[in-house]
């Protein structure tokens, strides 16, 4: 029989696109730069001016790459203009109203982290002190290691780590985006794009001020989790295999199916995941400081969770049983 | 008292004519491109060997459990007292988490508004002026019945009670206002 | 009183709305027009009317929804049709607003078929086409032009503008649809319409009459209800339709042979005493006639013809004649699926006679026109009222005979009435001098009526129209034949148009508004009755149009029963007197209740006896041309390396009218060609390849549905598509035009087209 009904083409399952991948990929990076940043600060030594760099990098880098995924977030509405509604109107039960909190908290705090830690430059050397000298009173009476401050932060940098997994998951409609481990896989790749962000940035631009020791702190961490990832993508699939039905069947097409099953193997696992691993083994085995490599095995790891985050959003529109 | 607005398609009453589909369109002026209602012809072999359509009715099934609503970061997307899923244009962002979380593919993207839409049972045409949804009243074979669940008396419920019906993907939970008479050839799906 | 809506408050408030969408610049068309033109007026209630998407006339009720549009639905009064429509109704709207719909006439200012128009007044329209008709009369005789109109009220204006001038060539469409049915009952039963009581039939066998695709409400309606109820419905079709899927058994007959298989089911019905002596004795004649003429048609003969095994034709003939009474053996709609329609009509016809199941509940029965219904009416009982018709002198006189010769004493087409001739003839008779005639047809007046798209072999048809000497249309746009016209007059749409009333009759007499129109027409779009009536006054034929406009009409056709045209207004129809069915005691005792002074017509049985002996043999055809007795001709259809094709009704789009409908095109716009996948694989094609269907008559472009739902031998395509009018923009060149692969055959004594061609398919 002729389809009679008339054109399909509204009914196509895709209908989130690069943009929020781009925007999931930032969100978890920020997040993940917060963490790390945190973490090194956190190492003793590490608690005062001047900071190292690679705090820097991290503090730099979270609230800025959240303002990016923010703004990318904004324009990829279908009415953007009305973007305001979604900061006065809440509904508690939608995951996007509770990132929306979420931000609102994360944010800020994500600034004026930054803000301490680049005091001097704010409020004394850079170009727009003069504009922003009212507010170095506030940023004074912080001090350098507010507690409370760094404890907040840290937990709804995790919190947003996590949130951008929840918003793929609590849609039932996609069944590789419905598992409870998408969550964790996203706060951990989001932890180690956070990571080798830090330590590129870091090295490229505030070189002389990174204390190799940190480094070594942070690559051993990124070893331990990109493997962690590497299990976490194992027990996603397995455990879909093992559910019946839609999951099955999804969990083998997204693994063996067209463009996005080849995305997955080079893109995912073999330049996320396999290539640093392989650095690990070979090029920096027992912990040689060789920056050219370090900068590599970032660039790898970045690579491989935009990567992880356009399969996961294009699979998971994609296969739906 | 709160009405419970719901639907029956009995595919066995379907002819898969899209006078519902036209209806719909004419009544609640969609624009071109877009369809609240289609009725989809599906060939199918059945397992005796004998050939036949299955027809499916394509189009909001007006959940209990509303993914749509639930993850609408504005409530635009609410379900309201005659437990009638509907939009708020104005309330609207954009950002198509209703779209994408309906696990019925009822949503489109109006081309005008940029706001998603749907079926509403023509809540805001014709059942306020006592009328049927639009599909209801065309239909020339009476395969679709309306009418309130919580009216013991109702057509909807006498139906429900002599016709064996499921509701699609009923594992999801979602609990939809729309019921399937199945094909007496086939096997149920769901 | 009604709120009026001005158009240009509705066309702002409906901004969206798609029939507005696009402008199209062709002259004299909707889109080409000044918007402040464009004067509207809608009636916000429901309005009764019928829909004329297609030719099944339903009865809807329309409304101009407060700064929306329009919703249009069945009419709720209507029982058999239950307040419903189908999605071509429900698309009315979408025609009513179309910037591709003709609102000015347009004329010819290129060489036909060019493409190129200048828009014209009506008064410049009229003259030409008057001047035009009057050099033909002079040079040729009036007679050579032949007019067309659509079934009902199209006729009623344009034959009587033909016949006035002096043209007695008059058709309708019906050779190339129904014709062959009617002429089977008039022989038959000799009644002019047979109605079929599907839904308390309990047995029903349907040869390709597929009323869930081509919709008439009521009859997909009664069909459905029989379903619902537990009929047992066996389709012989060579495609799954939805008939046939929604059916207890579907099997894929041979295209071509359905006669055959209909031989053997009477072939059985007699030796093995099936059927019901009683009733054959008491009401038919010829029986012994047709026992010898299907003594050589056996089931195992048969078999091979028409490849349904002779146990399956012997089983359901067993059955069908079980469930009789209530047992209907569908006679079908579109007729043109052999050579020998007539004979096949006749035989399904007669099969129900054989069996007792006419004039019962659940089996045939005959139309009660006024006239029937009257003759059982004693004096003192008031009788079915019958429409009048204006005073009119009486036409000229012709004196050639017809190009179809009816009305001839040896016509071979005597059973077709004068209204609806012969039309697959016209395009012979315009290139040839037909045999008996001694003319040949020099001008076609067409009024909504599209023969180019309709006919079979459109070349044939093009070529007919290149040959002549005017070609009028009247139609809402520039169709594919108004493509090749002269003078395109623009047709008001339905929904802007009144109609004279109907009168007709199933199981009682009843009436009918027509139409009434639910909006102002739109730009200068003038309905038939003023077309006729203003064109005959510019020709000096006042006197044949003694109506000052439609109400006027409607006043003299009821005369002082004002009752019923209040109520046919107000209602959109009304019935006469109770149901009445001859054979079943109960019917006639609540007839003879209502009307006390029938009872003399009530036999001793409790019931009626037919008027007429039911005819299982022909005297007259066999007078005329030997065909009294039934008989099955083997017809090649194709060659040994071609594939039978065949074509049938879409449920979205009908016939060449509604295509361009733009909600209709969006629904179904290339409709794709069935291929079985044994054949496709053969040829290696794959479902959704662009191919290519030919034969000698023309070669067609489309796409391939590779499907199980079609015999092997067989690909079946949706006709109405294809269309060769540039102006049908949206359904310009989409598709196999089926009417194209068919030869221009007309068939003995019923002149129906034929729409089975052998066809070779490739990958395009």
């Amino acid at each position: 029989m002729n389809h009679i009904a008339g054109s399909l083409e509204q009914y196509s399952t895709l209908i989130w696109h690069w943009p929020i991948a781009v925007y999931l990929f930032l969100a978890g990076l920020s997040a993940g730069a917060a963490m790390t940043s945190l973490m090194v600060k956190w190492i003793e030594g590490n608690n005062k001016a001047p900071w190292d760099g690679l705090i820097k990098a991290g503090a730099l880098l979270a609230p800025l790459t959240i303002c990016l995924g923010l703004f990318l977030l904004i324009f990829d509405l279908t009415r953007p203009l009305h973007f305001w509604k979604l900061l006065i109107h809440y509904n508690f039960s939608s995951v996007m109203t509770l990132g929306v909190l979420g931000l609102f908290i994360y944010t800020p705090l994500s600034f004026i982290y930054a803000a301490i830690k680049f005091k001097p430059w704010l409020f004394e050397t850079g170009p727009f002190a003069g504009l922003l000298k009212p507010f170095k009173g506030i940023i004074d009476s912080i001090g350098d290691n507010p507690a409370w401050l760094e404890r907040t932060l840290f937990l709804f940098a995790v919190i947003i780590g996590i949130y951008t997994g929840f918003l793929l998951s609590a849609m039932y409609s996609y069944p590789l985006f419905n598992t409870p481990l998408l969550p964790i896989l996203f706060l951990a790749s989001g932890l180690s794009s956070g990571v080798a962000a830090s330590i590129l940035f870091g090295l490229l631009f505030f070189k002389s001020e990174v204390n190799q020791k940190n480094a070594k702190y942070l690559l051993e961490l990124d070893l331990r989790v990109v493997p962690m990832e590497l299990l976490l993508l194992f027990a996603l699939f397995v455990g879909m295999y093992f559910q019946g039905g839609d999951k099955t069947l999804v969990a083998i097409q997204a693994l063996t199916t067209g463009v996005w099953a080849y995305v997955f193997w080079v893109g995912v696992i073999g330049i996320g995941i396999a290539t640093p691993l392989l650095i690990a083994v070979t090029a920096l085995k027992h912990h040689a400081y060789r920056v050219g490599y370090i900068l590599l095995n970032s660039v790898v790891v970045l690579v491989g969770v935009v990567f992880l985050r356009l399969y996961i959003l294009y699979a998971g529109q994609t296969f739906i049983g | 008292m709160a009405k419970k607005y719901a639907m029956i398609h009995d595919s066995n009453l379907c002819i898969g004519c899209q006078a519902c589909n036209v209806a719909c369109r004419s009544e609640n002026q969609l624009p071109e491109s877009v369809y609240r209602l289609q009725v989809w012809i599906k060939p199918e072999e059945y397992p005796n060997g004998t050939l036949g359509y299955e027809y499916h009715r394509q189009s909001c099934v007006h959940c209990e459990n509303t993914p749509c609503v639930n993850v609408c970061p504005t409530h635009a997307s609410f379900k309201n007292e005659d437990g009638i899923v509907l939009v708020d244009v104005d309330l609207c962002v954009g950002c198509l988490y209703c779209v994408a979380a309906c696990p019925y593919q009822a949503r489109y993207v109006d081309p005008v508004t940029k706001a998603p839409n749907k079926c509403t049972f023509c809540y805001e045409s014709r059942l306020s002026r006592g009328e049927e949804p639009a599909c209801v009243t065309v239909c020339p074979t009476e395969a679709l019945v309306f009418g309130d669940l919580n009216d013991p008396q109702s057509k909807i419920n006498t139906v429900l009670s002599e016709r064996v019906t499921y509701q699609q993907k009923e594992r999801l939970g979602t609990n939809p206002k729309m019921f399937i008479v199945p094909n007496h050839k086939g096997g149920i799906k769901s | 009183m009604t709120q009026m809506l001005s158009r240009r408050g509705f066309l702002k408030l409906s901004s969206t709305a798609a029939a507005v969408a696009g402008f199209s610049s062709i002259p004299g068309t909707l889109g080409a027009m000044d918007e402040v033109k464009k004067q509207y007026k809608g009636n916000t209630k429901f309005t009764p009317s019928i829909c004329e998407m297609c030719t099944s006339s339903c009865t809807i009720e329309a409304r101009v929804e407060d700064g929306k549009g329009m919703f249009i639905r069945g009419n709720p009064k209507d029982k058999s049709r239950g307040g419903k429509v189908c999605a071509r109704g429900s698309a009315g709207f979408n025609q009513l607003y179309d910037p591709q719909r003709l609102v000015k006439p347009i004329m010819r200012v290129g060489e036909r078929g060019e493409g190129k128009w200048k828009e014209v007044s009506w008064d410049e329209a009229y003259a030409f086409i008057a001047k035009k008709l009057d050099e033909i009369k002079q040079k040729y005789g009036a007679h050579t032009v032949a007019f067309t109109a659509r079934s009902g009220w199209t006729k009623t204006w344009f034959h009587n503008l033909a016949q006035a001038y002096g043209s007695h060539n008059l058709f309708g469409h019906e050779a190339t649809c129904p014709l062959a049915y009617g002429m089977a009952a008039k022989d038959v039963y000799n009644h002019g319409s047979i109605g079929r009581d599907f839904a308390k039939a309990k047995y029903i066998i349907n040869m390709g009459h597929n009323v869930f695709e081509g919709i008439v409400i009521s009859y997909a309606r009664a069909y459905m209800d029989a379903l619902s109820h537990g009929a047992k419905l066996v389709t012989l079709e060579p495609r799954l339709s939805t008939m046939a899927a929604k059916s207890t058994e579907w099997h894929a007959i041979k295209p071509g042979h359905d006669l055959a298989f209909v031989l053997a089911f009477i072939h059985t019905l007699i030796h093995e005493n099936l059927y019901d002596k009683k009733f054959v004795e008491k009401y038919c004649e010829g029986f012994e006639e047709l026992k010898a003429s299907v003594e050589p048609y056996t089931p195992e003969k048969m078999a091979v013809e028409c490849d349904i095994p002779a146990d399956t034709i012997k089983r359901l003939a067993r059955e069908f004649s079980k469930a009789a009474p209530k047992a209907v053996f569908d006679y079908g709609h579109r007729v043109t699926f052999t050579p020998q329609e007539l004979e096949l009509r006749r035989a399904m016809m007669m099969v129900n006679a054989l069996v007792g199941a006419v004039e019962k509940e659940g089996g045939y029965y005959l139309g009660k026109s006024a006239d029937f219904y009257n003759q059982f009416i004693g004096e003192g009982d008031p009788k079915a009222p019958k429409l009048k018709k204006p005073k009119i002198p009486a036409y000229p006189k012709v004196s050639v005979p017809r190009i179809d010769r009816i009305g001839e004493k040896d016509s071979e087409f005597f059973l077709a009435s004068k209204g609806a001739g012969i039309v697959t003839l016209i395009p012979h008779a315009a290139l040839t001098e037909l045999p008996g005639v001694g003319y040949k047809i020099h001008g076609w007046f067409i009024a909504r009526n599209n023969p180019v798209m309709t006919q079979s072999n459109m070349e044939n048809v093009i070529k007919a129209l290149q040959a002549m000497d005017l070609v009028v249309v009247h139609d809402i746009q520039v169709s594919d034949t108004a493509w090749f016209a002269d003078v395109v007059l623009p047709d008001t749409t339905y929904l802007e148009r009144d109609e004279e009333f109907t009168a007709s009759g199933s199981k009682n007499p009843s009436y009918g508004v027509g139409r009434q129109k639910v909006v102002e027409p739109i730009g200068d779009a003038r309905p038939g009755w003023r077309v006729a009536k203003e064109l005959g006054e510019k020709m000096g034929l006042s006197a044949y149009f003694p109506y000052k406009d439609i109400e006027d009409y409607r006043l003299q056709q009821v005369g002082d029963n004002i009752d019923l045209l209040a109520k046919l207004k107000a209602n959109g129809s009304e019935s006469f007197g109770v149901p009445l069915l001859l054979q079943d005691k109960k019917s006639v005792a609540n007839f003879v209740k209502k009307f006390p002074s029938a009872v003399v017509h009530v036999n001793e049985e409790g019931t009626i006896d037919f008027p007429h002996k039911i005819k299982l043999f022909s005297p007259k055809l066999e007078e005329v041309s030997k065909k009294g007795a039934l008989s099955y001709e083997p017809y090649k259809y194709k060659e040994n390396d071609e594939l039978y094709f065949i074509n049938g009704k879409s449920a979205v789009r009908t016939n060449g009218h509604n295509g361009n409908n733009l909600w209709l095109n969006n629904l179904l716009d290339d409709a794709a060609v069935w291929i079985h996948p044994k054949t496709a694989g053969r040829l290696g094609i794959k479902n959704g390849d662009n191919i290519e269907v030919y034969n000698k008559y023309s070669s067609q472009k489309g796409k391939a549905l590779v499907t199980k739902g079609v015999r092997e031998d067989t690909v079946f395509a949706y006709f109405g598509f294809g269309h060769v009018s540039k102006e049908l923009k949206r359904a310009y060149g989409k598709g196999v035009n089926s009417n194209a692969l068919y030869s221009p055959h007309v068939s003995q004594n019923c002149g129906m087209n034929l729409h089975i061609a052998g066809v070779k398919v490739k990958k395009a």
